[in-house]
């Protein structure tokens, strides 16, 4: 007897097999079941196939330096608290605090990316060599960004606003997604993907709250008010290649990647001739590689790379 | 039942995937009464159960005449009159689509775009996925690097992909439609719902 399911069920089963024969191998009995399945009907596995498709990774593995630094859990913090009362050092004290402040803190190390999931819902990606601190209270969602890149992809709470603070700037958003960057002698930049996000500088006078939409960014120079400006939905694609660990140009100067690459890596492109320097780029990299895209480079302009220790030098 | 190879998979990804709206509306204009979800399905049965791709040279036509004949077969055989009779529709033979955007898009561009269509889902979800299908993790280390369980990590995928399923093929249609089970035939749980009742 066939039993006819309509298409909307079809694809149903199809997405739910398909999320399972990609998890691993199946056992015998279940594989048995989804042959059965599969054989029943044509449209059953056209359908799968097509699940398939669209959960096979696009790109071969990025060799992404994936370095696990164990985030500080809440927990260590409870045992070393209580187990330590007696013997406190400055820095249990600290600990103590933290975990009494409910907070936890993030960072990644030089070149490493790391996703974040918080008990919100919501999910932060951490560009390389920063630092985040989270404050989670029944009334608002606070992150501290002490340094460095991150990605907010905040789940919507109405009742809960999710606050990211960095320096004297302050990011407000209800559910949305927003960047944020706050790097040595750079005014921090807040750049929306999604949604609006209000920002603001209480202690900054000359610094009135705006309120920054999708597809924009604003600039936050340490005494002159916030400048915010319109961003080409491909530039806020570029920007954001850090999260599958790649840094994208599109008309930049060669001085200003070998600046971008030092972010992401000990090793340091040296670019002597100004003629040189200024040479323009485009293309997409993989950002803990500076030596691979020192040598792209060289290939197209026909110039040559001299590779020491933590130096890149190209030249002519 | 041989399952698609993960190069077909993504072979389809790549080549029929972006295609299927338009031989989805192209049909949509020239037949009623035909279940438009059954006949792309069956097309990508046929593109999967294929021997060999590497001589298709234009996938989208490919992917558009196998859609065309299967089209056809079913009118034959549910004896419904599509709404051009059947020599036009047979002589028309290639459809002339729509020229698509050139399909140069860079990866960056795919990005954007795929996120774009997983922008319903909670961020946890999408997260995910983007982990699995754009960086490539396997579903474990997803679990692992998210600090969340296999099986919710499974879960989020059929999750995505039952959206992208609509997105991409539908035009974000988000499950409202609901095509008729045939008359006299209820749509009967297969083995799988059965066991998990």
């Amino acid at each position: 007897m066939t039993t006819r399911l309509s298409s909307e069920q079809v694809y149903d089963e199809a997405a739910h097999w398909a999320a399972r024969v990609d998890a691993g191998p199946l056992p015998a009995e279940d594989q048995a079941i989804l042959d059965r399945w599969l054989a029943a009907d044509t449209r059953h596995f056209g359908a799968f196939a097509q699940a398939s498709a669209l959960l096979a990774p696009v790109h071969e593995p990025l060799p992404m330096r994936v370095k696990e630094t164990a985030p500080p859990s809440r927990r260590h913090f409870v045992i070393g608290g209580g187990i330590a009362a007696g013997l406190l050092t400055f820095v249990g004290i600290r600990n103590y605090a933290r975990w009494f402040l409910g907070e936890e803190r993030y960072r990644t190390q030089l070149g490493e990316m790391r996703v974040i999931p918080l008990s919100d819902g919501s999910v932060v990606s951490l560009n390389t060599n920063s630092e985040i601190a989270v404050r989670y209270t029944a009334d608002q969602r606070f992150i501290e960004l002490v340094r460095g890149e991150a990605l907010f992809d905040v789940a919507k709470n109405k009742h809960r606003p999710f606050i990211v603070r960095t320096g004297a700037t302050q990011v407000r958003a209800v559910g949305t997604s927003f960047n944020v960057k706050a790097l040595p002698n750079q005014p921090v930049q807040v750049l929306v993907r999604e949604g609006v996000v209000e920002i603001k500088r209480p202690g900054v006078s000359v610094a009135p709250v705006i309120m920054l939409a999708s597809n924009n960014r604003a600039t936050a120079p340490q005494d002159a008010p916030i400048e915010a400006k319109p961003v080409e939905t491909a530039e806020v694609g570029r920007e954001l290649a850090w999260r599958v660990g790649r840094l994208a140009f599109h008309g930049e100067t060669l001085a200003e990647a070998a600046e971008q690459f030092a972010r992401y890596s000990d090793a340091h492109i040296q670019i002597d001739d100004p003629e040189i320097a200024n040479q323009k780029v485009t293309g997409l990299f993989v950002s803990t590689d500076p030596v691979g895209f020192a040598n792209a480079v060289a290939v197209s302009f026909d110039l040559r790379t001299e590779i020491t220790n933590n130096q890149i030098k190209i030249t002519r | 039942m041989k399952l698609p190879s993960t190069h077909r998979a993504r072979w389809l990804a790549r080549n029929v995937v972006p295609h299927e709206q338009s031989i989805r509306s192209w049909l949509r204009r020239r037949t009623h009464d035909l279940d438009i979800d059954d006949i792309i399905q069956e097309m990508y049965a046929r593109l999967a159960s294929l021997e060999s791709v590497d001589d298709i040279r234009n996938p989208r036509q490919y992917a558009a005449q196998a859609a065309i004949s299967i089209a056809l077969n079913l009118a034959r055989h549910a004896r419904v009159v599509p709404m051009v009779p059947i020599s036009d529709f047979e002589e028309a033979g290639l459809p002339s689509l729509e020229p698509s955007p050139e399909r140069a898009v860079n990866s960056q561009e795919e990005l954007r775009a795929l996120e774009n269509s997983l922008q319903e889902l909670p961020p946890l979800c999408r997260t995910a996925f983007l982990m699995r299908r754009v960086e490539g993790l396997s579903q474990k280390d997803v679990a692992e690097k998210l600090g969340i369980s296999v099986k919710t990590v499974e879960k989020y995928m059929a999750r995505s992909v039952r959206l992208l399923i609509e997105t991409y093929g539908r035009g974000g249609t988000s499950g409202a439609q609901v095509s008729k089970p045939l008359e006299g035939q209820d749509a009967v749980a297969t083995d799988r719902t059965k066991l998990l009742r």
